[in-house]
């Protein structure tokens, strides 16, 4: 054995092992992403999916640990990297059935609060662990071989080994999000990652066995391409499916109703449970009765607006508060808005199938904006209305988009008088989240916040204004004297459809340090589950 | 609903001047004047009838939660009124609570009233029941797939920590 070879064998196997720690990211990263059209993607997902791959590592480890005490660690090494690619390359087939199995198909979010959690758990136990656990091999099998090709100490060559492993995870944290799910989309993600572990694999075994794997991914990776996606949910009777993308952040679709109904495009994310994120019709202004963006057309009324109507909203979506808003002013007022939006992949649907304006001055729009960070960007600017419309299903509500904080802030750009309309779903006027969320608005404006149940939903609006209160429901400044809005507004009136939430009224409020909103939403969907 | 309407058919010759408080509510609705709909439903004299008017009202406004528990309320008095029964298990399967629907349902059929068996109600409610069926099954799945696995993965990590090879 010269000089040079166990430098050279020790540089190969730590390519092998940053690639692997790429990949075990890739997988990792991806698996949130891949359940979420069946369990979502909220914070108890991704705690079940990031438990289950840790589980796995560590038992990984052990296993690799060994498997290192054999004569050759190459061969275990090279066989681990295969059976990881398999594992990798075939969950974008296998998860349809396997969460179809835990979730069926038509359960609503409020009885399936449990499922999720538990059907989250089992998915990922079921598709993630066998392939991390795989993975979780590779760095004990390393250690020992490049330990025996230098003749290094043991913690010199474990330092390097983690030291290789973690840049690895490291590039394919950050190719993931921005590189591989945007571009690639899941399935062309997972099956890129399992032939680069399948290469792997069979470079370290070398020999017939490398031929043999370069045979297998001719016919594999053309079957795999060509074999249906089985990452997406089918649309189901009654709509057709307009465009479907991956975006750094979520799976999107938009879809079109088809039949005697009213025609309306749905733009939906991770498609499960059944939610949408905008909705759009031909004719801009409100929509049918149970749709909450109606309320937030109701502000002008109050203000009894003219001229320039400036209104900030928090999400746009694909557009939708801008087209029942513009579309439903007052005589004589006109819109001038900013839309912000997290997601841009979300504005170029909005764009393309759901008439959102390109942008102009009287519409500007800042995508790829979280709305926490672009207050800070349209600090100095005035507005009449801020609509808040960020938070998403019962489960979704993102901890710094509703704490007193960020109300204050949200305050800070709102005009004297201004409006602020926050869309929450909820199980009545009393459910914990908009009990919380209404106190913090509240405390945050010290104006007293009004609930105002949406008809024929299980939305609530909450209004909150900058140095006044909103009109109290039913007395003569309650009704707009339009014939459409008030088709809505003498529906509140009723006693049973609002509630008034006081800023001194007794309770925690939320703060960007305390935010237990995940506990309240938990108790929320088991409030509403009891019987009665 | 269906009964309320034809309350309002039947008084309709009799002019405005005898109108109750439930044919004024229904009217009321009709003008989507929903606050004073139910004011005109709770002037309503005859309890039942109250009760009904204000069910009705609520209803209509699209508060389906307040709807069911006036409803319920009805119930307690008039356990066995028919009107209350289907609209109240109408509602409740509007809000997918099948346990209730279900009861409110039997009650109903119980009555022998005309229309008591409600088939497009019933229907309803077993597509519900199913589909609850078919949750509690994958839940069950669910849970025993995460015992087990759970279970499974702490085993072989004991049996691997406790036997580890010393280097020859």
């Amino acid at each position: 054995m010269n000089a040079t070879t166990p430098d050279r064998r020790t540089l190969g196997i730590l390519s092998v092992v940053g690639l692997a720690g790429a990949c075990t990211m890739v997988l990792e990263l991806s698996a949130v992403r891949l359940i979420a059209p069946w369990f979502g993607a909220s914070q108890g997902v991704w705690t079940n999916v990031i438990g289950v791959v840790l589980l796995a590592l560590a038992l990984g480890y052990l296993a690799g640990a060994r498997l290192a005490a054999r004569a050759r660690p190459e061969r275990p090494l090279g066989w681990v990297l295969i059976a990881g690619a398999l594992l990798t390359a075939w969950l974008p087939w296998a998860v349809a059935p396997v969460a179809a199995w835990l979730r069926p198909e038509g359960v609503t979010l409020d009885r399936a609060a449990d499922l999720y959690l538990w059907g989250s758990l089992a998915a990922a136990l079921v598709l993630f662990f066998p392939a991390a656990t795989v993975l979780g091999c590779v760095c004990p099998l390393a250690v020992e071989i490049v330990q025996a090709c230098g003749g290094l100490h043991a913690g010199t060559a474990g330092g390097r080994v983690l030291c290789v492993s973690t840049l690895g995870s490291l590039a394919g944290t950050f190719a993931t999000t921005h590189l591989l799910l945007p571009d690639l989309g899941l399935r062309v993600t997972y099956l890129a990652g399992g032939i680069v572990l399948g290469g792997l694999g069979a470079l370290v075994l070398g020999g017939a066995l490398r031929r043999a794997g370069s045979a297998a991914a001719l016919i594999l990776v053309p079957a795999a391409l060509l074999a249906p996606d089985g990452t997406r949910q089918p649309v189901g009777a009654g709509v057709r499916l307009l465009e479907s993308a991956q975006s750094p952040y979520q799976a999107l679709r938009v879809v079109e109703t088809e039949g005697e109904g009213p025609l309306l495009r749905l733009l939906q994310v991770n498609e499960g449970l059944g939610s949408f994120q905008s909705v759009w019709q031909p004719e801009p202004g409100l929509l049918p009765l149970g749709y909450y963006y109606n309320a937030f057309a109701l502000p002008p009324w109050w203000a009894r607006a003219e001229g320039e109507w400036r209104l900030l909203v928090l999400g746009l979506g694909g557009g939708s508060a801008w087209r029942v808003v513009e579309g439903c002013l007052p005589p004589g007022a006109t819109l001038a808005s900013v839309g912000v939006e997290i997601d841009p992949a979300v504005v170029d649907l909005g764009r393309r199938h759901l008439d959102l304006p390109a942008g102009s001055a009287a519409r500007r729009i800042l995508a790829g904006w979280d709305a926490r960070t672009a207050l800070f960007q349209l600090a100095g600017e005035r507005f009449d209305q801020v609509v808040l419309d960020t938070y998403a299903n019962q489960t979704e509500i993102p901890a710094h988009l509703s704490s007193l904080e960020f109300f204050r802030e949200v305050r800070g750009l709102l005009a004297e008088g201004g409006w602020l309309s926050v869309n929450v779903g909820g199980f009545g006027l009393e459910d914990p989240v908009v009990d919380a969320v209404a106190r913090t608005a509240a405390r945050a404006f010290g104006q007293r916040a009004l609930l105002v149940r949406v008809p024929f939903a299980r939305n609530v609006a909450l209004i909150v204004r900058r140095g006044a209160a909103p009109p109290e429901p039913g007395a003569g400044a309650w009704l707009a004297g339009d014939r459409r809005v008030d088709s809505i507004l003498a529906r509140t009136a009723i006693p049973s459809a609002w509630r008034w939430v006081e800023p001194d009224t007794a309770g925690r409020v939320l703060t960007d340090d305390r935010n237990p909103i995940e506990e309240l939403q938990r108790r929320s969907i088991r409030r509403a589950q009891e019987p009665g | 609903m269906l009964l309320a309407a034809l309350a309002l058919l039947v008084a309709a010759p009799f002019g405005a001047a005898q109108e109750t408080g439930m044919q004024a509510a229904i009217r009321l609705v009709q003008e989507e004047r929903y606050a004073q709909a139910l004011g005109a439903a709770e002037r309503e004299v005859e309890p039942i009838a109250r009760a009904q008017g204000r069910v009705y009202v609520l209803h209509q406004a699209g508060d389906l939660r307040g709807a069911l528990t006036l409803g319920r309320e009805g119930l307690r008095s008039h356990p066995d009124d028919a009107w209350l029964l289907r609209e109240c298990a109408d509602i409740a399967l509007s809000l997918h609570d099948a346990r209730l629907g279900r009861e409110l349902l039997e009650r109903l059929a119980a009555t022998g009233q005309p229309g008591s068996e409600a088939p497009l109600l019933r229907g309803y409610l077993d597509g519900l029941e199913a589909l609850a069926q078919k949750r509690a099954r994958a839940l069950l799945r669910a849970r025993w797939t995460v015992v087990l696995g759970l279970g499974a993965a702490l085993l072989a990590l004991m049996a691997l920590a406790w036997r580890a090879s010393p280097r020859p």
